[in-house]
C-alpha cells in the first residue's frame, strides 16, 4: 500500500478503502498543516482548518480527476481557508509590525514573512516551503500563472531587502532583482 | 560538500543546481555572517552570470544574492506528530463511519419504484372500475 502512488491510493479510497486514506494522510497532512500554519500564522487555526480541509476532501472525493493529488488537496485547502479563516488572521495584511506568532523564530526574515501581505505570503509558502511549481500554485489559488509569479516576485523582493539589511552577502549590482519572465 | 541530491533544490534549472554544487555547501554560500564566501570565485561569478541570462533563474538570483537561501524549510516550524495525531483523531473516525455506512442510493431507487408501481396499479384499477 505504501509504495502505491497517490493517484492509485485515491482511486482505492474512492472505492471505500480507509487504509488508502490513512496512507494519503500520512504523506500529505504535514503539507496541508504547513500551508495553513504559514497562511493563518496560527497553530490553532492550522489544526482546525486542516481537519476541515480533510473532511471537505472526503466529501469531494468523487471530484478527483485522477492527477496530482497534492495539488487537488491544496486547492480544496485554499478554498477552505477562504471560507473559514477567522477575520483576525486577515488583519495581518499590509501591517508593518503584526505580533510575531510563537512558531516563528525571532529573526529578521521570519518577522518579514509574518508582516508580508497575505497574498504574497501564501505564494511564498506554496513555492518555497511546499515546493510547488508556479503553474500548480496558479491552479491551487485560482489565479493566473502571471499573477502568481508577480506575487512571488514581490514577496521574494521583500524578503531579499530584509536579508540584505541584516547582512549583505553579495552587495554587487547583480543583487538587483529583475522582473519575472 | 552539499549536493543537489542531498539538499532542497534552489532552482528548477539544472545548470544552476550544478553551479551551486560547484561553489560549495549552502551554509558557506548563504549564511549571511559567513566570512568564507568568496563572491569573486570563478564558479560564483559563473553562477551570477548564468542567473542573469537564464529565464528560469530570476527568482533564484534574488535568493542567491540576498542570502534568502538561509530560509530553508528545515529551519522553519514543522508540525509535530502530536499535532498531526490530533488532526487525524478529528477526521478519521468520522470518515471511517461514513465509509462504513451503506449507501442510501438503492433505498431511494426502491422507494421510487414502489411509488411508480402503485401509481400504475391505481391507474389500471380506476380504468377497470369505469
Amino acid at each position: 500500500m505504501t509504495a502505491a502512488t497517490d493517484e492509485v491510493l485515491m482511486r482505492s479510497y474512492q472505492q471505500g478503502n480507509l487504509q488508502a486514506l490513512e496512507t494519503l494522510f500520512a504523506r500529505h497532512a504535514r503539507a496541508v498543516y504547513t500551508f495553513f500554519l504559514y497562511t493563518t500564522l496560527s497553530g490553532t487555526a492550522a489544526e482546525r482548518l486542516s481537519q476541515l480541509a480533510w473532511l471537505e476532501a472526503h466529501k469531494q472525493r468523487a471530484s478527483f480527476d485522477g492527477s496530482q493529488f497534492l495539488r487537488w488537496l491544496l486547492t480544496i485547502s485554499a478554498h477552505v481557508r477562504r471560507e473559514h479563516e477567522p477575520p483576525a488572521a486577515k488583519e495581518h495584511d499590509n501591517k508593518a509590525s503584526p505580533p510575531l506568532p510563537p512558531f516563528l523564530a525571532d529573526s529578521p526574515l521570519d518577522r518579514a514573512l509574518a508582516a508580508m501581505a497575505d497574498s504574497y505570503r501564501e505564494v511564498i509558502v506554496l513555492h518555497r516551503l511546499l515546493q510547488l511549481p508556479f503553474d500548480d500554485i496558479a491552479v491551487v489559488l485560482g489565479a493566473t500563472e502571471a499573477a502568481v509569479k508577480s506575487r512571488a516576485q514581490q514577496g521574494y523582493v521583500q524578503l531579499a531587502e530584509v536579508a540584505q539589511k541584516a547582512a549583505p552577502v553579495l552587495s554587487d549590482n547583480n543583487s538587483q532583482p529583475r522582473p519575472m519572465p | 560538500m552539499t549536493t543537489a541530491a542531498s539538499r532542497a533544490p534552489l532552482s528548477r534549472c539544472p545548470e544552476t543546481e550544478k553551479l551551486i554544487d560547484l561553489i560549495g555547501p549552502l551554509g558557506e554560500l548563504h549564511t549571511t555572517t559567513s566570512a568564507q564566501v568568496e563572491p569573486t570565485s570563478p564558479a560564483h561569478q559563473q553562477l551570477l552570470q548564468h542567473c542573469q541570462d537564464c529565464p528560469l533563474c530570476s527568482v533564484t538570483l534574488e535568493k542567491m544574492t540576498s542570502g534568502y537561501g538561509a530560509f530553508l524549510p528545515s529551519q522553519t516550524e514543522t508540525p509535530q506528530p502530536l499535532q498531526l495525531e490530533r488532526i487525524a483523531r478529528g477526521i478519521l473516525p468520522h470518515i471511517a463511519k461514513d465509509l462504513a455506512s451503506p449507501s442510501r442510493g438503492p433505498v431511494f431507487v426502491l422507494v421510487a419504484l414502489v411509488f411508480v408501481l402503485m401509481a400504475v396499479a391505481t391507474f389500471y384499477l380506476s380504468r377497470q372500475a369505469l
